[in-house]
């Protein structure tokens, strides 16, 4: 009976040390992992020759109405397009809240997926200016149903461009992948492709999504009201964290947002608490809201940012507007700017108002259960400790995509994306329909 | 036998768990300030750090969307091509070069600022580096522990309370103010008076000399005006410099 007990203590030890799943990403504050990212070290290796690019201009409208003279720079919706000198598949990549199709993000996964053989198209959020300006309908984003339709008509004028732009270029098979609120938008066009069997997504890869949207809304618009030990005043915190960055810009002169975020924290790591960390993602994410309000609000003329009848030229200062739109939290907009000149629509049109309960229902994944639960071909990465998601929408993950959900321990909110194990995992996803080790 | 059906239990129990790992909130380490009442705070309310003094916006404006431009359509393909065909020693080579040009009006500017220390740095990097370093190619100075550091006539002029003055978007060479122009000129001024290695007077004489110091200039510059792709860029870059150069300034005061 000893010698058996025994036998069970080494198998226990043994299965402990197994099932332990060795994770190596080093990072487990997820503030610090949303902030930092991925330390260069443990990338993948993408290097490789000259990708081939350029970025194509859409000359089929693809937006109603006049452009504004505020957005006069901006005329043609546009996407990045990187092919391969033989044939190969192609994936769509969609940006997360506000980013446009060159963030460094997108510009990452272009990388990953162009080395694993894929011609890849580069789109804009539906979140950010360019395309509300350019490839909106209703030039009001934020509910993923109407999005994603906006979405899809981009992509197959996309298609046609690229058509256009190299005859001879050969695609076999068309994927999808999005990030953030890309990745949502990425599950609806595949839903939406499914009725409307125009593409035929391969595979469809969703990255971090939002589960329940108003759920990622709450959390990220608390984050500006953190407490700070030692900071009762914002402006003076505000301060210090611009102080940062513009000291990162004085070292290496350069501005990018993701980047220069992370440099300026990889640096002061040791002096940031989490509160500040978790200010400066509540900060950036209000940022994107900002910008997204003022093209909103100029687009549908609401008066609510810009008086009515002031024009905004290119000339024109837009310093008070920068203000009044900085003061808007996602939920706001929704409220007051969204849904009143989305109904007024829908009204003239005879359609049922939509309320702000339909609203966060057409964006959240849980309205697509039974689809993503029959579609095997469509996957998804989260983390455990992703801010933007809670412990029903983890669960709901779990429920409805079963093996082909891949949940990592740690990571935050896209920390972990350029990992060289996560690469590994989407790239494996996308080619095979499962993960490697699942 | 007991423990084995225990054993068992564990196994599928902890498969599970390990299928499962559970949510941990991130949003729970952290206090808030209440939404309404009391305990609330102004949340983002003043905004005041983003107000730059800038009567001239309408021109500057202009100048950034002609920059912008310029930046899109002529700088970058330029630059990109001349990452793609020059060597990267060579280009290292070439912005060494203009650098120890540049530690002339340094090492000036810092005698001006009467700041002894930095002005030995800067005089000791020029002799070395134009000797050792072969005429600037190299900076064996940075290995000897001597790094280039920036200075010049705006700063010194700073030092002595000349106020920065209206923000400015120069044609051409980006974010600046009324001082820093002003600063600028003189800086060129200097450089050409010194005519250190008879190099400067060629800068604009000379299209081809010109091409390849602007083409260093604007590589060391990692700038681009659309990395903030909102329609809020000109406010995040105008008040970006600002901050930028007013840290500068702190080391001179």
């Amino acid at each position: 009976m000893i010698h058996f007990r025994a036998g069970l203590l080494v198998l226990f030890c043994l299965y402990t040390l197994c099932s332990g799943a060795s994770y190596q990403y080093p990072i487990q504050n997820p503030f610090l992992s949303t902030v930092m990212g991925t330390p260069e070290h443990l990338w993948p290796d993408l290097s490789g020759p000259a990708i081939n690019e350029i970025n194509l201009k859409i000359y089929h409208p693809l937006a109603t109405g006049p452009i504004p003279s505020a957005f006069s720079n901006s005329r043609r919706a546009t996407v990045r397009f990187a092919w391969q000198n033989r044939p190969a598949p192609l994936i769509f990549l969609v940006a997360g809240t506000g980013a446009r199709f060159n963030a460094s993000k997108v510009e990452f996964l272009k990388r990953v997926f162009y080395r694993a053989g894929f011609h890849v198209v580069q789109l804009s959020s539906p979140t950010s200016s360019d395309f509300m300006v350019n490839a909106s309908n209703t030039h009001l984003p934020g509910i993923s149903r109407q999005d994603a339709s906006d979405l899809y008509r981009l992509m197959q004028a996309s298609l046609k461009r690229i058509e256009q732009f190299n005859q001879r270029l050969v695609i076999n098979d068309i994927y999808l992948a999005g990030y953030s609120l890309g990745a949502l938008d990425a599950a609806f066009v595949g839903a939406l492709d499914d009725r409307k069997e125009v593409i035929g997504f391969q595979r469809i890869l969703l990255i971090n999504p939002p589960v329940y949207l108003e759920r990622s809304i709450q959390n990220l618009d608390q984050l500006t009201r953190v407490k700070v030990q030692g900071v009762d005043d914002t402006t003076e915190l505000f301060n210090r964290f611009f102080d940062q960055l513009a000291e990162y810009f004085r070292k290496n002169n350069h501005l990018d947002v993701d980047d220069s975020l992370k440099e300026v924290i990889g640096r002061e790591v040791e002096t940031m608490s989490d509160g500040e960390l978790a200010l400066l993602i509540g900060v950036a994410f209000r940022f994107s809201i900002a910008s997204m309000v003022f093209t909103a609000d100029i687009m549908n003329r609401t008066g609510l940012i810009v008086p009515e009848g002031q024009p905004i030229t290119v000339t024109e200062s837009r310093t008070p507007f920068f203000h009044r739109s900085m003061h808007w939290n996602f939920q706001q907009y929704l409220e007051r700017l969204l849904l009143p000149s989305l109904n007024l629509h829908r009204r003239q049109q005879g359609d049922s108002l939509l309320t702000r309960k339909d609203a966060f229902l057409q964006s959240s994944l849980p309205v697509l259960e039974r689809w993503l639960k029959k579609s095997k071909n469509i996957g998804v990465m989260h983390n455990a400790d992703d801010l933007i998601i809670d412990q029903e929408g983890l669960s709901f993950i779990y429920d409805t995509f079963g093996q082909r959900a891949k949940i990592y321990p740690y990571g935050g909110h896209m920390g972990n994306l350029q990992f060289s194990a996560n690469v590994q995992d989407m790239v494996g996803f996308i080619k095979t329909g499962q993960f490697p080790d699942a | 036998m007991r423990s084995f059906f225990l054993f068992l239990s564990f196994c599928v129990f902890s498969s599970y768990a390990q299928d499962r790992i559970p949510y941990s909130n991130p949003m729970d380490q952290l206090e808030y300030y209440e939404e309404h009442g009391d305990g609330a705070r102004s949340d983002i309310r003043r905004l005041a750090f983003l107000d730059v003094y800038d009567p001239l916006e309408p021109v500057n404006r202009l100048f950034f969307g002609f920059n912008s431009g310029l930046d899109r359509y002529f700088l970058k393909p330029v630059l990109n091509l001349y990452r793609v065909t020059v060597p990267s020693f060579i280009r290292k080579g070439v912005s060494n070069f203009f650098q120890n040009m540049q530690d002339v009006p340094n090492t000036l500017n810092s005698l001006m600022q009467l700041r002894a220390r930095a002005a030995l740095r800067s005089g000791t990097r020029l002799v070395l580096n134009t000797t050792v370093g072969i005429l600037g190619f190299f900076d064996p100075a940075e290995a000897a522990g001597l790094s280039y550091q920036r200075n010049d006539f705006g700063m010194t002029l700073a030092r002595y309370g000349v106020g920065a003055g209206p923000y400015l978007m120069l044609p051409v060479l980006g974010p600046s103010n009324v001082r820093d122009t002003f600063g600028l000129t003189g800086d060129i001024l200097v450089q050409d008076t010194v005519n250190f290695l008879t190099v400067p007077e060629h800068y604009y004489s000379d299209p081809a000399v010109f091409a390849i110091y602007g083409i260093n200039y604007r590589s060391e510059i990692q700038f681009t005006y659309e990395d903030f792709e909102s329609p809020f860029s000109y406010d995040m870059i105008r008040f970006l410099y600002t901050r930028k150069r007013e840290l500068q300034l702190q080391t001179v005061y």
